[in-house]
This record gives C-alpha cells, structure tokens and sequence, in this order.
C-alpha cells in the first residue's frame, strides 16, 4: 500500500488562513443546528437496520419530526470491517437490505439520512473502513446511498496522535526543541532571544524551547480560550534586502510536546514545511541544512512553529468535502465533524463543517437493545453533562450562522445515571447552547406525554435552538466567578449561572442553572445594563416584559430592570422567554 | 493452544517500516494470544455455560464478525480488545447487567479508548482482566498467554459460581433470559 503522507497545505488551509470567514469548496452555510436521532448513544456498535426503522417510525410517531428531529444517523458498526473491491459496504446481517434501502425508508417518511466516518485508516470500533485516501470513493458511496448529513470521527489518524494512532505520531505535530537560529553567516542567535507566544510552548532552563504545536484539547483540562498553539518569533535586523540562508539548530522527539515537523516562515513566506532528520535523543543537538530566504532592509520576522496538528485535520476534512461537493454540488449536506476537541475545530471548524465536537465523548457507557446505557452529571473527564456544559457556555464567540455550532456531544435524556432535573438541565443547557440536538435513546421507550416525552418535545426550548438568529447565549452571572463569567472557564459545579441567548424581534430568552446537588438560595440576577453591555440592540429592553416559564408553561407581567430569582433546587434550571411589552 | 503466536506475529511484523515495528516491539511481551485464540476460548466457554443457546452464541460470533478486519485475527490482540471481548461475552452470552465502573473510573488511562473504557472498566471491576499495574490498564500491550488463561479461568468461575449461587438472575448482575 502506498505511504499516507499529509498533504501539502494550500493558502486556503494553513493557519494563518482560519480567521477568514469564508467556506472552503463551496460549504453551504446559513443551517441551524440539526435535529434528530443518533444510534450511539442508544444502541453503540449493536445498532441494526431494525432498530432503525423502529427509531424512525418512533420519530413520526410521537410527533419529533414535526419539531425538527429529522436527521436518522447511522453510528459506527454499519459498516462490513473492510472495503469490498475498495468501497465502503453495509454489515449484511445488521442491515440485509443496504443503505440506499434504508436511506429510501427515511426519506419516504420525510426524515433525513445520515451516516458516520471516520478522517483515519479505522473507524473507531475498528473497521478497517476510514475514509483516509478513500475520499473520492466514498464521496461517490454518500452521494449513492443519498446521505444528507455525514459524521466524521478522527480515530486513527495517520498525522496525529489521534486516538488508536501511533503515539509517536505526535512528530507530524509539533516542532523539534530549538536551540539557536543562524542567519548567513552571522552568529548563531539563541532560543532565547525569540518571542514565545501562545500557551504551549516552554524554556528548558538551560535556553531551549520546546511545545511548538498545538494544545491537545480532547480532555477537558484547559480553557479553549485564549492562543491555544505556540510559536517561537525572531526579529532579525538587515542592513540591506539580501539574499541568504537560515540554518535552525535543533533535536527531535516524538511525543506530546517534541516533534520532527518543522515550520518556518520568513516575513509571511514559509520557507519550510516538513520533517528534519531524525536526531539521536531530545539532547543531542544537530544544525540543519542552510534554508534559502530573502531578507529585506531593516526588520525582518522570523516565525518557528508547527500548526499541522490543526491544518492536517483541516486538509483532512475539507478533502472528503472536496469530493462530496464533487459528486453531489446541489444535495446540502449537514457535515459534523468529530474531532473530540482536540485540534482547537473552533479556530478552523466553520471552513468546511456545520459543527464540532468540543471534547472526549460525553458518555463511554452507550447502551445497548435493552439497556439505556448510563450518563453522568459530573465528572472529572468529559463523560458527564457537566464537563461538556462547562466547556461550551463559554464558546459562544466561535458560533454562528455563517460558522457553525459547538458540538458538546449527543443528547443522554432518557439514559440511565441522570434524574429528572438533570436531563430537563441538561436538555436546556443544549438548546440555549445552539448546540445539535441529537437524541440518543431507544424511542420505543418514550410514549406521547410521558416525562421523557415532555422533554425532548418542548416546543419552546426547541424554538430557542432553533431561533432563526442562530446565537449562542452567553453566559452573564456565575456565581463561582468573581469576574469575566462569559470567558471564565469555571469546572467547580457548586455554583449558579446564569444564561441570556438573544432571539428574533427583540426577544430573549434566560436559564438560570443550579449546577450543584443541594438547593441554593440568594438572589441570582442579571440587570437590563448587563444584557444591553452584552448584546446591544440584538435585544429590546422596555423594562416592561411578558415573562414565560417555558417548564411550567406559565406567563406573569414583569416591570423593572432586573432578571431574578432567589431559589433553584438541586440541579434545576428556570428558563423564561422574555418577550418585551412596551 | 496458544503457542504459535509468538512466531505468527514476527511473520506479521516483515515490511512493516521500521517506526511501527519498534511501536509493535514496545507493546509485544512474551507469548501473546490472537484474536482468534482468544475468541475460539470463549466460544468453547459458551458450551460450558448453563443455558446458553445458539442465540447468544450467534450474537458474540456476529459481534466478532462485524468488529474485526479479517487480518486481525492471526494478530496479537491487545488487551483493550480483549476487554471487549470478554466484555461483549458477558452481556451477550452470559447475559450480564453493566455495573458501576467504582475503582476502574480511576486507571489513569481508562479513557484513552474510546470504545473500550466501559469494556475495561466492567472486566476489572469483575476482577476478570486486572489492571497492569496499579492505575493502569495499558490496553495497548498484547494479552500473554497467561493473562487469557486467567481471565478464561476466573470468567469461568464466576459463570459457575453465579449459577450455583443464584437463581434469580437479577441481583447477581445478570438479566432474567
């Protein structure tokens, strides 16, 4: 087989491109976050073409399709272990009649088709079936089979060390420890003496710097804010514009932190993109082969650094898009990448996808036919509703209409582990975070009007989901914070917060959120100053407001300046649409 | 029964570039177990299991069969995938209710697989694979030939001792058939 190799990045896919607003290949945007039914959560791998159409008939009949549940995802383990004559094939005892059959079932019923891949060699149950060097082909497949939302997992992926990848692979990501850049035939200049940016990148004690690459954000660690990748910057005075060389003295490793890729730029121009010989240890330090480049008079700007952990990934997903739009130009595909956080998807993820996971899965106990599996409020990974939340309320910055949503993860209503005030919090926590709504629970077990029922199908947090403004609430009070509660990246669950999500013709809508087991008591509030600070005139603020409970379903009249309450029980939330009167 | 493997993943190993063969070294101990060895053992389990039937058997062979590319199967199979195996032959076969992950929530690298942490976490919470060392599965090494037979061993004790303990089949963590 062929050696996989990254590709060689365009102007479009490099770092410096991502704050461009613009969509590669033609992404179409403009989407909401999708609605509907993802078989993980619910079923794992045993997930079967009955049970399936079981989950769709159960969409229409419980009425989920007319409140937007339309998309039907097919999750890992439908697809044979290996490629048939190259392309992708069902699993022919869990889904005798293929996929074009099932996709037809759908449709037919007014749903819509997705299905799941993977950027690696592997799916991540192990399928030997990833869509890496396969794009073409399996674009065809999607197209065929008349998929209209595709998921795209990040498991063994050969340009990273991506879950189930060699470890070692962490050598594409980041930059070797650099000890000293030499100009011409100038004295060598110490690590030293560059400028270290981001929050990576480190001094050895004895003036080396290592970590030039990109934050792995798959746990839930480290705040998503900030300059998540590092890179070492020289200025380099010239007393004329010249032709020379830079030679860079380094040493490799292969590991989280220490790499072989190497990227240089000098002022905007890469003048290296690639791997350096192989030293013998992270200490033995080797000077590379003289790099031509051009200086011009006076300052010039030198940058170190490896941003592929991000641009591979990125180059990996716009691929697989490239043929998608290739094979179906008119067919709008919902394309939702999986990446579990760990590139930062939030700095590139708008370029090609409608939305990206955050973090590490929510939950690792998926159920099965006949177990609803098991979710947590808490915990001190990302498999609870607590460390997605804590993570995304503070993400609001990266979403959008003309971006994309982030993705903390598939729906746990209706697992086992979490009581009725907490998947009711979990449920508003989503639909305030703009984020996908995916149910992920054997629908046979809810009936209209049943507690489980009156969640998932309450029209008013799905109205503010679904609100055609596409924003975010941000976060405006925690009680944990003592400043900053929108960018304050808090993970304590002892606490209050307070969410405000601006809606269409003025009005808004508010959660107040009890985090923690035990009631809490004060006054939780926020101001009409506080919300015209954050939002201006994306919302109206009359001081005279209808306000209703979209739990109760009850409306009062409210008169003043302040949002409040001075109780929520254990795990609550109080969420209001707040229509302005005056 | 399970002697073979060693010498069947050196075969495996020729061609491989060298960075993945000393990837494959790292993790390789002495006498590790295939897949198919390992898979082979509890289907003949199977057959010694009180009331097991061609169903459960069917679904544990269609678990395998869906699961794993044809050419892991003559491949040393790493411990995380041995926890699913076992993990899948319990709920499956035996019928087997999940528990509570207790201790194992706390192996420090109980979440760098996916799709195998419950696995991993319901075997060691069973005591049926243990941890390597302590706070650590390290689901990357193969299984040796000893580990497959302890935990064939202790599977099968516990399988007997649940049915000679316990009619129910509720509070013993297994389902009613």
């Amino acid at each position: 087989m062929k050696a996989l190799k990254p590709d060689k990045l365009s102007k479009d896919t490099c770092f410096d491109s991502f704050v461009e607003t613009g969509t590669l290949h033609g992404k179409q945007k403009g989407h909401l976050p999708a609605m509907g039914w993802n078989s993980w959560n619910a079923f794992g791998s045993g997930n079967t073409e009955e049970l399936t159409r079981a989950m769709a008939d159960a969409i229409c009949d419980l009425g989920l399709d007319k409140l937007g549940y339309r998309y039907v995802v097919l999750d890992d383990g439908c697809y044979k272990p290996e490629r048939v004559d190259g392309k992708l094939a069902n699993e022919e005892v869990k889904f005798p009649s293929g996929f074009k059959a099932l996709a037809d079932y759908l449709h037919g019923k007014g749903l819509l088709f997705g299905m799941y891949n993977d950027v690696g060699t592997n799916l991540c149950a192990g399928a030997a079936v990833g869509t890496c060097g396969h794009e073409e082909e399996d674009a065809r497949s999607y197209t065929a089979w008349e998929v209209d939302f595709l998921k795209v997992d990040n498991c063994y992926y050969p340009f990273d060390n991506a879950t189930f990848s060699n470890p070692e692979n962490a050598r594409y990501v980041y930059a070797p420890v650099i000890k000293s850049i030499t100009v011409g035939s100038g004295k060598a200049i110490p690590a030293k003496e560059g400028k270290l940016t981001g929050k990576v990148g480190r001094r050895r004690k004895d003036g080396p710097v290592l970590g030039l690459g990109t934050f792995d954000g798959t746990g839930p660690k480290y705040s998503p804010l900030g300059n998540r990748s590092s890179e070492l910057i020289f200025t380099v005075n010239s007393a004329k514009e010249q032709d020379t060389t830079l030679k860079v003295t380094y040493a490799t490793g292969k590991r989280e932190g220490v790499g072989e890729w190497l990227q240089m730029s000098v002022n905007g121009t890469m003048v290296q993109d690639g791997f350096l010989p192989e030293t013998a240890t992270e200490e033995k330090f080797v000077t590379s082969e003289p790099i031509k480049i051009q200086l011009r008079k006076g300052e010039n700007e030198i940058r170190l650094m490896n941003h592929r952990r991000q641009e591979n990934t990125l180059q990996s997903y716009a691929k697989l898009l490239k043929y998608l739009r290739k094979y179906a130009p008119d067919r709008d595909i919902i394309y939702s990448a999986c990446e579990w956080g760990k590139t930062q998807p939030q700095n590139w993820g708008h370029r090609v996808c409608d939305s990206w996971r955050i973090l590490n899965d929510i939950t690792f106990r998926v159920g099965r036919d006949g177990d609803p599996g098991h979710g947590d409020w808490v915990s001190g990974y990302t498999n609870s509703v607590t460390s997605q939340y804590n993570k995304a309320v503070i993400m609001d910055r990266f979403a959008g209409l003309e971006r994309g949503w982030n993705d903390p993860d598939m729906l746990m209503v209706g697992m086992g582990g979490l009581n009725h005030s907490q998947t009711k919090t979990h449920f508003a926590m989503w639909c305030m975070m703009n984020a996908p709504l995916m149910l992920g629970l054997d629908l046979r077990r809810v009936k209209k009007g049943d507690p489980l029922h009156r969640i998932i199908a309450n029209e008013e947090l799905i109205s503010i989901n679904q609100d055609p403004l596409g924003i975010q609430a941000k976060r405006l009070f925690c009680s944990a914070c003592e400043s900053r509660p929108d960018t304050t990246y808090v993970r304590k669950n002892d606490r209050v917060d307070i969410l405000v999500k601006p809606m269409k013709d003025g009005i808004f809508a508010i959660s107040f959120i009890n985090l923690s087991d035990h009631p809490m008591e004060g006054r939780f509030e926020v101001s009409e100053a506080l919300i015209r600070k954050a939002f201006g005139e994306k919302v109206r603020l009359t001081g005279l407001y209808r306000v209703r409970d979209v739990w109760n379903r009850k409306s009062e009249v409210l008169e003043g300046d302040c949002f409040g309450v001075s109780s929520l029980k254990p795990f609550e939330n109080i969420s209001w649409l707040v229509i302005p009167m005056a | 029964m399970m002697s073979s493997s060693v010498n069947r993943g050196k075969e495996q190993m020729k061609g491989v570039p060298e960075t993945e063969k000393e990837d494959q070294r790292r993790v390789m101990n002495a006498n590790p177990v295939t897949l198919h060895e390992f898979a082979d053992a509890l289907t003949a389990l199977s057959d010694r299991i009180t009331g097991v039937g061609s169903a459960e058997k069917a679904a544990f062979e269609e678990f395998l069969r869906s699961s794993f590319p044809a050419a892991a199967y003559d491949l040393p199979l790493p411990r995380k995938d041995a926890a699913r195996l076992l993990h899948v032959f319990l709920y499956r076969v035996c019928g087997e209710a999940d528990l509570d992950w207790g201790e194992a929530a706390d192996l420090a690298d109980v979440y760098d697989c996916r799709i195998c942490a419950n696995a991993i976490a319901q075997v060691c919470v069973r005591g049926i694979l243990r941890p390597d060392r302590k706070g650590i599965f390290e689901g990357e090494r193969f299984l040796s030939e000893a580990e497959a037979a302890e935990a064939l061993s202790l599977l099968e004790e516990r399988l007997r001792y649940i049915d000679a303990a316990c009619d129910c089949r509720w509070e013993c963590g297994r389902n009613p058939k």
